[in-house]
């Protein structure tokens, strides 16, 4: 596999690992602890597809860039962390990554469009890419709608709780099946200066 | 839910929607625009090459065809004047050199732009053929390996030629390597042309970045018109590696 694409199955990896973990938590009755696996999870999600990015140059391979791009983020993770209490959920920093996010996926949508000269469906950038801005936009509308909300009325019934997830799990499911496209186009790794 | 609960959530569904709607136009536009822009670039490439090749060809034909002739008429008119005079003689001795000189150049530069054995024994030989001049100009041991029988299109040999050209002058001009190793091989109808040197290698992207790589360019234009894919892979100090995947 080419190692520009290592970071991407890195977060498949810890998406796995973090949904085990919080499972284990929800379901043994830990729900004050289940924002700490989150938090790690948000943080390593947005290093993981920064990184990505990166080795796609999209920050012009500039290293300086991608630091500081990661600093910024990371600052602010832990300002709001502090403030919010390290067991909740930082939903300011996941709405915020997300928002990234999407901005970087749609910057390298576009960059392929201009630059690359092989068929866009075979191409795992392509799926990445739209994977990204897909699954960041429908959780952005869950956890705005869920805020407002909250916010307006202070207490919602389990139910439309529920509901309203429901919307991320289908897109989840969604943008899987594009995760699953990406990988059988990620190109292989040119092992070709074994011909010395 | 109650009333207020399945406003909020009918309102959330018909936001997504719309959402939806407006990534996925987003999405059929941008592709319908690279698929365009793809063929014209294609296009146009083509043209550029064709035009090249075919430029190159009319001049080769016409320095072989008309200047190598007519410079052989020269040479025998000369050597037939008749004169007892030694210092004439010795005029006539010297031009005559001179002009096999200009013919065997115009032969080479002739070459050099189509390489007849190209167009009549195909790519195989051609690249042989080339690589012994090569070695024997620039003292740089290349080791060509082929094991199969190459039947391919002649737009196709020609492309594939000035691949191993470019590259080969690449690393005599710029790698100041001590190996050079070109492989042809054919699997699953895709010819995969692979090239390495020892070399000192270079950084790929910034030369591509800096626009000062024509020729990388010019292998990447080459590779396309063919519908292929090419990758390098260069790291300083340890050499230069070149993949050219055609279909068959």
């Amino acid at each position: 596999m080419d190692p520009a694409y290592h970071p991407f199955v890195y977060y498949a990896c810890q998406v796995v690992l973090i949904e085990v973990i919080v499972y284990l938590l929800l379901s043994r009755g830990m729900e004050n602890w289940a924002g700490i696996p989150l938090n790690i999870y948000a943080l390593t999600e947005f290093y993981l597809l920064t990184l990505l990015f990166h080795n796609w140059g999209l920050f012009k391979r500039k290293k300086n860039i991608f630091l500081s791009i990661l600093a910024v983020f990371f600052l602010l993770f832990f300002v709001t962390l502090f403030i919010r209490g390290y067991t909740r959920r930082n939903h300011f920093a996941s709405i915020t990554s997300s928002f990234v996010l999407i901005f970087f996926s749609i910057s390298a949508f576009n960059k392929m469009i201009l630059t690359e000269r092989i068929n866009i469906f075979k191409n795992a950038k392509f799926w990445i890419c739209i994977g990204i801005a897909i699954y960041y936009t429908c959780s952005i509308l869950v956890s705005a709608e869920m805020f407002s909300i909250i916010n307006l009325t202070h207490k919602v019934t389990q139910e439309f709780k529920d509901n309203v997830f429901q919307i991320n799990v289908y897109a989840n499911l969604f943008v899987n099946l594009l995760y699953a496209v990406a990988v059988i186009w990620i190109p292989r790794k040119k092992n070709i200066t074994t011909l010395l | 839910m109650d009333t207020q609960e399945k406003e909020y959530y009918n309102s959330l569904i018909i936001v997504v929607i719309i959402v939806g709607i407006a990534l996925l136009y987003f999405i059929i536009t941008a592709i319908r625009y690279q698929r365009r822009s793809l063929r014209m670039h294609k296009e146009r490439i083509k043209a550029e090459i064709d035009t090249l090749e075919n430029e190159r060809k009319r001049i080769a034909s016409d320095l072989h065809d008309e200047l190598g002739p007519l410079l052989s008429a020269v040479k025998l008119q000369i050597n037939n004047l008749e004169t007892t005079d030694p210092e004439d003689l010795k005029i006539i001795g010297k031009s005559s050199q001179y002009i096999d000189s200009i013919i065997t150049k115009l032969r080479e530069i002739s070459n050099d732009l189509m390489p007849n054995t190209l167009l009549r024994k195909g790519l195989k030989n051609a690249i042989v053929e080339f690589i012994d001049h090569s070695q024997d100009a620039y003292k740089l041991p290349v080791k060509f390996i082929c094991e199969q029988d190459l039947q391919l299109e002649q737009e196709k040999e020609i492309n594939l030629y000035r691949i191993v050209q470019e590259i080969t002058h690449n690393t005599l001009k710029h790698a100041k390597a001590t190996m050079l190793i070109i492989k042809i091989s054919i699997q699953d109808n895709r010819l995969f042309l692979m090239t390495a040197d020892n070399g000192v290698g270079f950084d790929y992207f910034s030369k591509i970045r800096d626009n000062s790589g024509l020729g990388l360019r010019n292998l990447q234009s080459r590779t396309e018109i063919m519908g292929g894919e090419f990758s390098c892979v260069s790291t300083p100090e340890k050499g230069t590696a070149y993949t050219i995947e055609v279909p068959v």
